[in-house]
């Protein structure tokens, strides 16, 4: 099946979001016609309460922040024919190598030695506030 | 002369599980078992009402600590020293954060997370992530406590965020 290609000139607002005033996406035609109960393609929008094209276009590059933008608005698209409402807001999932390393070194402690460790800072805080 | 400890956490914690008094260990110390490497001069314990009389008669048999007046025992918040430990025992039913978001004692003992060191034998309860972010916003308009738990909150929304991504790894058919 080939895909289907649609051409949207950007609001102002997603025009500063993803710095490009025309984008050009490639989209699956299944969920193109899908799109259609939640997004207005003309650029009259917002008439039905549906989305106008450059809405969709920077909440789902939000969404998705990391995909090419034509696969972040099919994944969008997705979402919003599932009816998930939670799902479309934006969240960002940091790597566990992103910690620093002392947090990464403390979290593989076991909960007593945490409290251990913790009781060592604490008397070590003391000596140095008797010792100031 | 008494045969009372110094005072210990683990110790602590391992008699109130003991005696199944129901406690949460919160405040800086809940979030360093999530594991935010932070520390804290005092110890924070949310008992259940019913529980509180025993929790005070524990503290005092097992650690010879200080109770204030017997007429203040009463209270939702009581702190007791344990020598130069400061031990803040809260018991209300419900604590409600500065957003108004009311945390009943219940729900939240119900959602808790148990830290367990099978080698010790300690199971510690500490309130899950999100409802210890939702405690930290117990300031009582504080501005040094609200800077030092806004401190905490930021550890622990990044804890949650690498955890939930662990958790999907270690299984991605869930």
């Amino acid at each position: 099946m080939k895909k289907h290609q649609q051409s949207v000139r950007l609001s102002k607002e997603a025009r500063a979001g993803l710095g490009r005033t025309i984008v050009r996406l490639t989209l699956n035609p299944t969920l193109f016609a899908l799109s259609r109960n939640h997004v207005d393609w003309t650029g009259r929008g917002r008439r039905a309460g549906k989305r106008s094209a450059s809405e969709l276009i920077l909440e789902a590059s939000r969404r998705f922040p990391a995909m090419p933008l034509s696969w972040a608005v099919e994944g969008y698209i997705a979402l919003l024919a599932a009816g998930k409402a939670s799902a479309i807001t934006p969240f960002t999932v940091q790597s566990h190598e992103t910690l620093p390393e002392e947090v990464r070194r403390f979290r593989r402690l076991s909960p007593a030695e945490k409290i251990r460790l913790g009781e060592r800072w604490k008397r070590e805080l003391r000596l140095l506030r008797g010792a100031a | 002369m008494k045969d009372t400890a110094p005072f210990d956490l683990i110790l602590l914690l391992k008699l109130l599980a003991q005696r199944r008094i129901r406690y949460l260990l919160i405040g800086r110390w809940a979030v360093a078992q999530h594991g935010a490497p932070v520390v804290t001069a005092d110890y924070d314990l949310w008992v259940h009402p019913n529980d509180r009389r025993r929790l005070f008669q524990l503290l005092e048999t097992a650690f010879d600590a200080e109770l204030p007046d017997p007429r203040q025992l009463n209270r939702p918040l009581v702190t007791v020293y344990v020598g130069p430990d400061k031990i803040d025992c809260f018991s209300p039913k419900k604590i409600i954060n500065d957003e108004g978001e009311a945390l009943a004692f219940d729900q939240v003992y119900a959602r808790a997370d148990r830290k367990r060191s099978p080698k010790e034998k300690l199971v510690i309860r500490v309130p899950s992530i999100d409802d210890l972010i939702a405690l930290k916003k117990f300031t009582q308009n504080d501005p040094l406590k609200r800077a030092r738990n806004l401190e905490d909150i930021r550890y622990l929304q990044t804890i949650k965020s690498t955890t939930r991504r662990r958790k999907k790894r270690s299984n991605p058919h869930r």
